[in-house]
Order: C-alpha cells, then structure tokens, then sequence
C-alpha cells in the first residue's frame, strides 16, 4: 500500500484520486476530532473545509514523513481556530460543552454532569498548547512527537506541554476526586 | 488507579459522524478539485472517444514451445466465447455499463501503473487468458494457470492449426499437440532450450534460472501475469487518456513509442478494477509486430481449468513423434 506521502507526490504530478485515498484512509479520525472539539454539527460543516485546505496547502507537505495523518490535525486545528475566532466573544474558548461523558462511570445523572464540567473546567484551563498536546495525545492516540508535529513544535517541547499538562491536572480542584469516583465504579 | 490521563480519555468517546456526512465532506473536496483542473478536464473531454473492435484478432505461438520445440506454427480465427473479464470484475462491469467515469481525472503514469501493478498482484493465482490477432494473420488463445500449465490453441487465418498443452518441470517439457492439419496429435517430453542470452524477457530469466516460464512473451506479447506487470514497469509508457470506453468499460489508455518507424504499443486499463484489457502494438513494417491482444483473469475453478486440457478428437491418428512443419511457401529459410 502506498504511503500518505506517496499518494501526495503522485496528487501533486496531477493525479487527485490519490489524495481523495489519503481523506478516505484519514476521514474517520479527523471527523472524530472535529466532533471532539466542536460537536457534530459544526463538524460536518468544517470537515469539507479541512479537507480543501490540506488539498490546497499539500506542496508544503513534508514528504519525508510517510503517514500524514498529524499534518491533517494540524490543518483541521486552524480550521477549528478560524472558526472558533468566528464565534461571539463569550464562546470564543474552544467549545467544550459537547465533550461527552461516559454512560456508566457514575451512578447518577446529577454526578455525571458535575463531571463533565469538572473536565471541562480543568481542560480549558490548560495553557493552549498544553492542552492541544494532551488532548491529541490522549484523545488522537497520536504519538507524542506526533502531536509536535501536527501543532508546529518540537518533539521536546511537545513532551514537555504533555507533562506540565499532566501536572496541571493532577492540581486541579476536583479532578483527584473525579479520579476517585471513577476508580471506586470500577472497582464495585 | 486511574491517573488523569486515563481520566481524560474517558471524556474522548464520540459516535462517529455517518458515512453520509464523510461523503458530503469529500464532495465538497472534489468539487474543489474539479475546478482546479478545469482547463485540464476541458483537453481531456475534448479528446475524441475511441471505441476498440470487438474483434479478434493475433495470437503467439507458445514460446516455450518454440523455443524447445520448434513445433506450432499459429494461425488465426476469430476466436469468440472465452470469458474476457475478470471474475469479480464482472458484476462490477455491469453496473457500470458503458457509462463514462464519474470523476474523469487522469491519474499520472506512475500512479496508474502502480495500481495496475497491485492488481495484478491480486489476481496472480488466477488463470491468465490472452487472446491475440495479429496482422500476419496468425492467432492464438492461450491460457496459462498460477501452477504453470499453458495451452495454446493456435488459428490461421481462422482457421484452427493446433492445439498445444504443456508443463515445465525440472528443466524439461512435457507437451501434448493435437496437429489439425494432419490430424493427428503426439505427446513428448525435453529438455528446455536455454534462453537467448540477450532476451530479457520474463520467460528468458525464468528458463536462464531453472525456474518454470511463466508462459510465452513472443513478439512483445504478453503470455503471463508476470508479462504484464514486466511489459508495465519496463516500458516507457505515458498515460494519454482517460474516459475511453473498451467492449463497455471506462479504461485509461497508455501508449509508448517502439522505437521503430514510428510504431507504438498502447494498453487500455479498466478504470474499475485497474487491470489490463486490451493491448495493442501497431505502426511496425512488419505485420507479425502488428497485434491486437485481449487479456483477462479467470478464477481457477475446475471448469476453468479443465480449459486447459486439450481435447483429442476420437478420428485423429497418434504419432509417434512430433510432425515437422511443412517448409515455408517459396523455400522459406534455409
């Protein structure tokens, strides 16, 4: 099979079936980010506009780097950004409220909400880059250099937000204890 | 314990959007992608159709069989009835009718032929059919299964000459010909003659390693799997054109110059299954390098193949040896 970096070579000689294959092989877990970040209905409204721009901006592809699938991230990033700047000032945070919550973990339906916007709370809190790193490591299950890549930083750096990230977390009011109920559900 | 990495990813989980959405997405792609070609679509639509003959024509002699041999001259019918689409092509075929491609965007040369190449991989346990027609007058039909049985029925000017089944194991070749124009037919086994050191063939370096040809590649024609895939990634070839239509199915087509008075050889390409359907070598000064060649792949069922057995009619005489070939008409060499 040919690599993501392969079907971009031969897209820019001309052939755009080949970049039509990199969306097919990448649609599934772009439009899952997108969901993640923005809910499902502006997802399906941006994920066209994702792909046209990673379409228009493939000459800068760094073909040395054979899966494609953190420059995809990158691109639907600033195509989360740009809309997210599109957005009134009071939603102007990344929009957090579709962030779901497992059925089971908690016993109730008041508990559940709590902890979704413990979550949440605690998410957005995080520096941006923090917490983009964090989030694409843990929700993408991109490598940690990965998820550099798609954000434009170095390796290093990129496991450096993850950590202070992790640290931000493990302070913030309200997590440990959500850590706790989850733990005590699985163990019951 | 949970650790807040693990916590987090609790809050991840999300139902995928529906296929119908990824579709949309990918539309809106491609009608970008339309509009960034316009002027290339344009050249392209204006390209006139062309549409192949149905008939056929050409076909080799077994090289194998020549070049151990000696035997088979070949001759030519209009052969008809084998099945010349791939097995799971077909219903694919079907659907599609003779319509046009949806998204008539030409793929670049490296591109189409590494998919061609990928397909034939897909089909190498499948039995290799080419049947081929060439100006001379001579055809054949010859058949070629994934453990190395070949038969070739040879015609000329449509009518039938021979019938050749063979194997080649161990460095020898056992065959069993069925001679129409003297009916009779004889069986017997050889030595395989080594290849001309200078054929770089795919049969020639199977034979130069001991190994079993993967069929006759006589005159530029294929005779295998193998063949094609050789004939594709030795070639010089260039895509010239997509949406034209063969015996019903979109192909693209590519050509690359012979070298020789200008002559060329150009292979149509399904644009559904990315395998080979056509080939066709013309502009030569000499018409036995003039062909036309269907090929097509089909499942190795057992009715497929016992195509590969050569039925002896009941009133043919069995010799004892093969029988030579009359002498070309007006002495002929030698």
């Amino acid at each position: 099979m040919a690599s993501d970096a392969e079907l971009i070579g031969w897209s820019l000689a001309g052939d755009d079936d080949a970049f039509v294959e990199i969306v097919q092989r990448h649609a599934t877990a772009v439009s899952a980010y997108l969901v993640r970040r923005v809910g499902r209905g502006p997802a399906e409204d941006l994920l066209g506009e994702v792909w046209v721009a990673a379409f228009a901006s493939r000459l800068s592809y760094d073909r040395s780097f054979p899966e494609a699938r953190p420059w995809l991230f990158g691109i639907a990033l600033n195509t989360l950004r740009r809309y997210w700047r599109s957005r009134p000032n009071e939603d102007s945070m990344p929009d957090m409220a579709n962030v779901p919550v497992l059925a089971d973990p908690w016993p109730t339906i008041d508990e559940r909400i709590d902890g979704a916007a413990v979550m949440q709370r605690a998410l957005t809190g995080l520096p941006p880059n923090q917490r983009e790193v964090l989030l694409l490591v843990v929700w993408e299950q991109l490598s940690i250099a990965d998820a550099g890549r798609a954000l434009g930083i170095a390796p290093g750096t990129a496991r450096w937000c993850l950590h202070q990230a992790r640290l931000a977390l493990r302070n913030t009011p309200g997590i440990a204890a959500l850590a706790n109920d989850f733990n005590a559900v699985r163990e019951a | 314990m949970m650790n807040e990495m693990e916590l987090v990813g609790r809050f991840g989980e999300v139902d995928p959007l529906p296929p119908e959405a990824l579709e949309r997405a990918e539309a809106v792609l491609r009608a970008t992608m339309v509009a960034a070609h316009e002027p290339e679509l344009s050249r392209v639509d204006n390209r006139p159709r062309q549409r192949r003959s149905r008939r056929r024509i050409v076909t080799a002699v077994a090289a194998v069989a020549m070049v151990a041999a000696g035997t088979c001259g070949v001759l030519l019918v209009s052969g008809s009835g084998a099945p010349r689409t791939k097995h799971v092509a077909a219903s694919t075929h079907a659907a599609r009718g003779t319509s046009r491609p949806t998204t008539p965007i030409v793929p670049t040369t490296a591109r189409l032929v590494a998919k061609v190449t990928a397909a034939l991989d897909d089909v190498s346990g499948d039995i290799f059919h080419v049947n081929t027609v060439s100006e001379n007058g001579w055809s054949d039909d010859t058949w070629l299964s994934a453990d190395g049985v070949t038969r070739t029925t040879s015609y000329d000017h449509g009518v039938e000459n021979s019938d050749l089944t063979y194997t080649v194991s161990a460095g020898n070749l056992s065959a069993t010909v069925v001679d129409y124009a003297d009916s009779a037919w004889w069986s017997y086994t050889e030595p395989v003659s080594p290849p001309p050191s200078d054929c770089n063939l795919p049969t020639c370096r199977d034979l130069a390693n001991g190994g079993v040809p993967p069929g006759p590649d006589i005159d530029g024609v294929p005779g295998s799997t193998a063949g094609v895939k050789w004939l594709l990634t030795s070639g010089g070839f260039t895509v010239v054109s997509g949406n034209q239509v063969v015996d019903g199915v979109d192909t693209y087509e590519i050509t690359e110059s012979l070298g020789e008075d200008g002559a060329t050889r150009s292979i149509w390409i399904d644009a559904a299954t990315d395998l080979p359907v056509l080939l066709k070598s013309s502009g030569s000064a000499n018409p036995g390098n003039n062909y036309v060649s269907e090929v097509s792949w089909l499942p190795p069922t057992s009715a497929n193949l016992a195509t590969l057995q050569v039925p002896i009619p009941t009133d043919f005489t069995h010799s004892p040896s093969p029988i030579s070939p009359p002498a070309p008409a007006g002495g002929g060499v030698g």
